[in-house]
Order: C-alpha cells, then sequence, then structure tokens
C-alpha cells in the first residue's frame, strides 16, 4: 500500500517568521518518521529561496488519502479553494491577533475576516493543532475536535550561539514593530533606568517595520526622551545579525500584549538568555512561571530589570528554571508527542 | 533705481533674512523644548495611570480571593447541611 503523504499549505511563507520555522520544522519531523511532505504556498513564490523547497498551490494535486496540513494566522484569500481540496484537512492554528489592537482599516478587516473563517469551517477540519493553551482554548470554544497543543516552533536543534562580552548591559526585544508588541514600553523602560541611575545599558529593538506610523512615532519618542545612545531600533536584520544580537544579549524582555505564542522567547531561552515578560495571553506557555512581571507601570518594570542587572546569582536561577522549562520544546519530544498525535488521531492506521 | 539704491536695498534684505533665520531657528528649539516637554509628560501621565490598573488589578485579585474563600466556605456549610439531611 503506498504511504499517505502529509503536505502543508500556508498563505506565504517567510523563512524568518514563526510561522516560516514552524512548517520547516514540522516538516522536517514528518520526513524523519518516512511520510513525504511537500511545504505550497500562494504568495510571492518568486521571492523563495530554491533550497527550501517549496511549490505554489496550484501544482497541488489533491487526493483524499492524504492530509493537508493548513496553516492558519489571518484572512486568506484562498480560504475556500484550500477547503474544496480533497485531501484531509489538519488546522494548525497560529492564531489572529485581536484587531483592536489595530488602527488601519486593512489590517483590521483581516484580522476579523480570519477570525470569521476560522469559526465558520470547524467541520472542514478533523483535528487541529496549535502552539499553545491560549490558542487551544479558543479553538475549543469555536467547537474544534481533537485539538491539540503542539509547539512545533524553534528548531532545537539549531547551535547554540557562544556568548560576547560587551561592555554594556544589553536588553534585547525581537518581533515586528507593530502596536500590540508595545515596543513604546521599551522606551520608557530605557527612560525609567534612566531616571534611577541606570547608566550603562542599551535596548535594542529588533524587527521589521509593520506600521510606518507607529514605527516613526517610536524613534519621535526616542529623540523626545533623549534616548538616542540608549534605545536603538534595528529595522530588518539578517540571520547573522540576529546571532550577533543573541550572542551580545543580557536579558530579553516582552511588554507583547498579545502572543499566539512568542517563538523568539524560546530563541532567547535556548540561546541562555534570561526572559522577563509581561504575563499575558500565550506567554506563560512559552517561558512557564518564572520570569513573568505582573504589573504594567514600566517604572514598576525597571525596578524588577535593576534587580537583575545588579545580581548574577538572579540571572542563573531563572536561566536554571527556564533551561529546565524548554526541555519540553526540544525536537526529540516534539517528534514523539506529533507521531502519537497522528496515531491517536488515525492517520498512521492508514 | 539707481545701482546704489538697489545695493542698499540688497543689503537690508540680506539683513531681514539673516533676522528671519535667527527668529525661525529659535522658534524651532522652542518647538524641540515642547516636544521634549510633552515626551516626558507623556511618560509620567502613562505611569501614573499604568499605576492606577496596577492597583485596580492588585485590589481586585484580592478581593476576588476573598470571595472564593467565602464562597467556598458557603459551600461546606450547605454540602454539611445536605449530608444531614440525607442521614
Amino acid at each position: 500500500m503506498q504511504k499517505i503523504k502529509i503536505n502543508q499549505f500556508i498563505r506565504s511563507f517567510n523563512d524568518q517568521t514563526g510561522m516560516g520555522k514552524t512548517i520547516l520544522l514540522i516538516k522536517k519531523i514528518l520526513l524523519k518518521m518516512g511520510f513525504e511532505s511537500n511545504i505550497y504556498i500562494d504568495n510571492n513564490i518568486e521571492k523563495i529561496s530554491p533550497e527550501y523547497n517549496i511549490y505554489h498551490i496550484n501544482e497541488f494535486i489533491e487526493n483524499k488519502n492524504n492530509i493537508l496540513i493548513y496553516h492558519f494566522g489571518i484572512e486568506n484569500e484562498r480560504h475556500n479553494y484550500i477547503l474544496n481540496l480533497k485531501d484531509k484537512k489538519i488546522l494548525y492554528y497560529q492564531n489572529i491577533t485581536p484587531s483592536h489592537f489595530f488602527e488601519s482599516k486593512l489590517y483590521k478587516s483581516k484580522c476579523d475576516i480570519g477570525r470569521e473563517q476560522i469559526c465558520s469551517s470547524v467541520n472542514q477540519f478533523f483535528a487541529a493543532m496549535t502552539a499553545s493553551n491560549y490558542s487551544a482554548k479558543e479553538l475549543i470554544y469555536y467547537g474544534y475536535k481533537n485539538v491539540k497543543v503542539l509547539p512545533l516552533l524553534v528548531d532545537s536543534d539549531i547551535k547554540v550561539i557562544n556568548k560576547q562580552k560587551s561592555d554594556t548591559f544589553n536588553i534585547i526585544f525581537i518581533g515586528r514593530i507593530i502596536q500590540n508588541k508595545c515596543q513604546h514600553k521599551l522606551i520608557e523602560l530605557a527612560y525609567a533606568l534612566k531616571l534611577k541611575g541606570i547608566k550603562n545599558f542599551k535596548i535594542y529593538i529588533i524587527g521589521d517595520n509593520c506600521f510606518t506610523n507607529y514605527y516613526n512615532y517610536l524613534f519621535d519618542y526616542i529623540t523626545n526622551l533623549e534616548l538616542e545612545k540608549e534605545v536603538i531600533i534595528t529595522g530588518h536584520v539578517t540571520d547573522e545579525e540576529l546571532m550577533e544580537y543573541y550572542s551580545k544579549a543580557n536579558l530579553y524582555i516582552s511588554f507583547s500584549e498579545h502572543e499566539g505564542f512568542g517563538m523568539p522567547l524560546i530563541e532567547a531561552m535556548n540561546h541562555n538568555i534570561p526572559v522577563l515578560a509581561y504575563d499575558v495571553t500565550a506567554i506563560k506557555d512559552t517561558i512557564g512561571s518564572y520570569g513573568l512581571f505582573n504589573v504594567k507601570a514600566t517604572n514598576t518594570v525597571a525596578d524588577i530589570v535593576i534587580s537583575y542587572i545588579k545580581s548574577n546569582k538572579k540571572i542563573e536561577k531563572l536561566l536554571q528554571h527556564q533551561k529546565k522549562h524548554i526541555k519540553q520544546f526540544e525536537n526529540q519530544y516534539l517528534e514523539n508527542a506529533l507521531s502519537k498525535y497522528l496515531n491517536n488521531i488515525g492517520v498512521l492506521d492508514d | 533705481m539707481s545701482l546704489d539704491d538697489l545695493e542698499k536695498l540688497i543689503k537690508i534684505q540680506e539683513k531681514e533674512i539673516r533676522k528671519l533665520k535667527k527668529e525661525s531657528q529659535t522658534k524651532d528649539e522652542i518647538i524641540d523644548t515642547i516636544k521634549k516637554e510633552v515626551a516626558k509628560a507623556i511618560y509620567h501621565q502613562s505611569m501614573a495611570l499604568e499605576h492606577r490598573i496596577d492597583q485596580f488589578l492588585f485590589d481586585a485579585k484580592i478581593s476576588m480571593k476573598d470571595k472564593d474563600k467565602e464562597f467556598n466556605k458557603n459551600l461546606k456549610i450547605i454540602k454539611n447541611h445536605l449530608n444531614i439531611c440525607k442521614k
């Protein structure tokens, strides 16, 4: 009997985003498990490096015996086309940011329509996966069956960077520059640290510009609070540059108000960087119970940060806890979990 | 207009330009100072608001815990009563 294929579809692919990394990791695990597996996309196929072996969805050959993992995170114009393919479908829900975070009508509607699509397609999927309990609860609320939390996100086989010594205490945050990630709070943190007499530090805001008005506002806020030396907005960085930032980072801080998971936080922990994050949505699933803060006031957070700047012991303790926590994201664990899940939903019996 | 008059006029206008430039520079500096003060005010105002939110949430959590305790206490009493009634 011919072995079934487990293919994946995503609207558009970017190897630097969480979704992109998830897809590559799932493909790697599926191939290791002995399945045939391809990735299909709809947009910008010409921009994808050939090394990834990615195809346009128009080249997809449907087969009712095969499985299609459909990655979903925002409105998809070809949603009905994908649903009408004969393959049995598993949803991988990447979570949709609530539209109230955005002022752009276009982005608002993309989020709202995306949510409508996900709510109205419950019966089209025989199973669903997602990265966090937070997202799983949402799927169960919509009525999805066979929902499994599988944080197939960070390839733990990737080499851990060597730490570089730096003259300054370096704080980083990685993520698209967008309102719900609250990068302005990092600027406020720098100001609070400065007011509290901390001098030798830098905060690197790393990520692509997604909303120009917010992006420009951040630069103005930095200039007006006279923090040009302390806060650096990098814009888009290459993989090599990102590794350079990881190698120099002493602390990772997230003020984000909404995370379906929070992949850079796992990456940071993988690179032995202590992570502090505002406890909201799926952050607790991502970093565990240590390193969370529950306060919004940045000058209170600054006191927490100062306690880490001044105490190596505290940093070591946090790292120890976080090392234990990230064991569940190691490839071997994820491979076993995925295999068990595919078995439970009857895929391995076919 | 004679050449002399024209030269005089040019000198007057150059002086006027220098004066206007200086004025506009001063205005830019004033605007920059205002921008900086507004940014600081935004920061402090935002801290004040966020402290109030944090305090409100903290109080709400405590109050929820107290209510939970009271609810569990009452539930225990009702369960005991039910057990007595069953007997």
